[in-house]
């Protein structure tokens, strides 16, 4: 990370989430970061369950277009869940095992830049991984869902997608407006996703897009991890992952203010 | 080093503003579309939408990440670059020409006063 990098004083590590209400799930990443950058509420990060509803989250980018409007309607019309997400990219997995990670920071004079907030999200991710027995890196893979340089990739398959927002001004410059930084991470921790794939390619079809993710690009934490959530169902192990990762952080935490 | 008109106004948060008569062509700077990287997609209202000095008026998403764009001037827009739709990468190629985002008819010209000029704005980036 830069020079200009500093962890904010007195992170809050919360569990908060509706399992019921898939886009209000999502929306409590822009309502809980609003509050921060009011000063109202401290910086946070946020450890949250997908909605049960099985699905997609898509970019506003993906629903910009008529084709991908009437995408959205017909996996809606289907039974699934299309969640609109603050944070830019394509389409990610969408169910009860699928875990998020959202950092909500205050907006800071510092000089510093995605990259910095990039990697404060991975490096703690790959540590737990790591403490889990997996081999975690970060880096693009062609054909994976959602691709970008930040990839949490076990084994060189997709485990974590990760994405940023930044309010009250542009990315990586300096902003006298309050405004906070999202900083996301979505774990695929139970998916099935063969499943996944074709829903995510059935999306962008539909659209007259041709983009196209790759099955075997992925992988997920039951599969990177097998001798962990054993027994448990995709819901459980969600929880599962929920409670470690919030024990995870609150001692990760403790180290990196030192 | 980025490029600064020397004709152009711009504000402390990286656009820039071509005054137009009683119009004001704005855009992101030079600096700010190099810090944000590829862009793949850009937010913009539509004609007629009013716009305040100091709000956001849509957003820019890159390679990196979605962020805010903000009005320097309020009024109400005119004009709207609809081939930013189809080739968003204008904003990196073409920043201050092809990648203008929109116009807009100033409701208070005097609002430009407190914009920066190119010498302020290039002293503003080196901080």
């Amino acid at each position: 990370m830069s020079t200009a990098w500093k962890w904010p004083e007195d992170i809050a590590v919360e569990w908060i989430d509706d399992i019921h209400r898939p886009q209000y799930n999502n929306d409590l990443d822009p309502a809980l970061g609003r509050a921060v950058a009011a000063g109202e509420r401290p910086p946070l990060i946020r450890v949250w369950r997908a909605a049960r509803q099985e699905g997609i989250a898509v970019s506003r980018k993906d629903v910009a277009t008529e084709g991908g409007q009437a995408a959205q309607r017909q996996l809606e019309a289907e039974g699934l869940q299309v969640v609109v997400r603050q944070t830019g990219g394509t389409a990610v997995p969408q169910g009860e095992g699928v875990v998020h990670v959202s950092y909500l920071f205050p907006r800071t004079s510092a000089k510093v830049t995605t990259d910095d907030y990039y990697r404060a999200l991975c490096t703690p991710l790959m540590a737990w991984l790591q403490g889990h027995g997996c081999n975690a890196s970060t880096g693009e893979l062609r054909g994976s869902y959602c691709d970008g340089k930040y990839n949490i990739l076990v084994d060189g398959r997709k485990l974590v997608g990760t994405a940023q927002a930044w309010r009250g001004g542009l990315a990586g410059v300096r902003s006298a407006r309050p405004g906070y930084v999202l900083a996301h991470a979505s774990i695929v921790v139970d998916v099935d996703m063969a499943v996944a794939t074709e829903r995510i390619n059935h999306f962008y079809e539909l659209a007259g897009n041709p983009y196209r993710v790759e099955l075997q690009t992925s992988t997920t934490l039951r599969a990177c991890a097998p001798a962990w959530l054993v027994g448990q169902s995709a819901a459980e192990a969600a929880d599962t992952v929920v409670r470690d990762l919030m024990g995870f952080y609150e001692q990760w935490l403790q180290t990196a203010k030192r | 080093m980025s490029h600064v008109p020397a004709e152009l106004k711009y504000s402390k948060e990286h656009e820039w503003v071509k005054v137009e008569g009683n119009q004001a062509r704005i855009g992101i700077t030079d600096f700010a579309q190099d810090e944000l990287g590829d862009i793949v997609f850009v937010e913009l209202p539509e004609v007629g939408t009013e716009v305040r000095a100091n709000e956001t008026f849509g957003s820019v998403e890159s390679v990196k990440t979605v962020s805010d764009l903000f009005a320097p001037v309020s009024g109400k827009i005119v004009q709207v670059n609809g081939a930013l739709q189809d080739s968003p990468e204008l904003v990196n190629s073409a920043p201050y020409e092809d990648g203008w985002m929109i116009v807009v008819e100033m409701s208070d010209p005097g609002e430009l006063d407190a914009l920066l000029d190119a010498a302020a704005y290039t002293a503003h980036t080196a901080e």
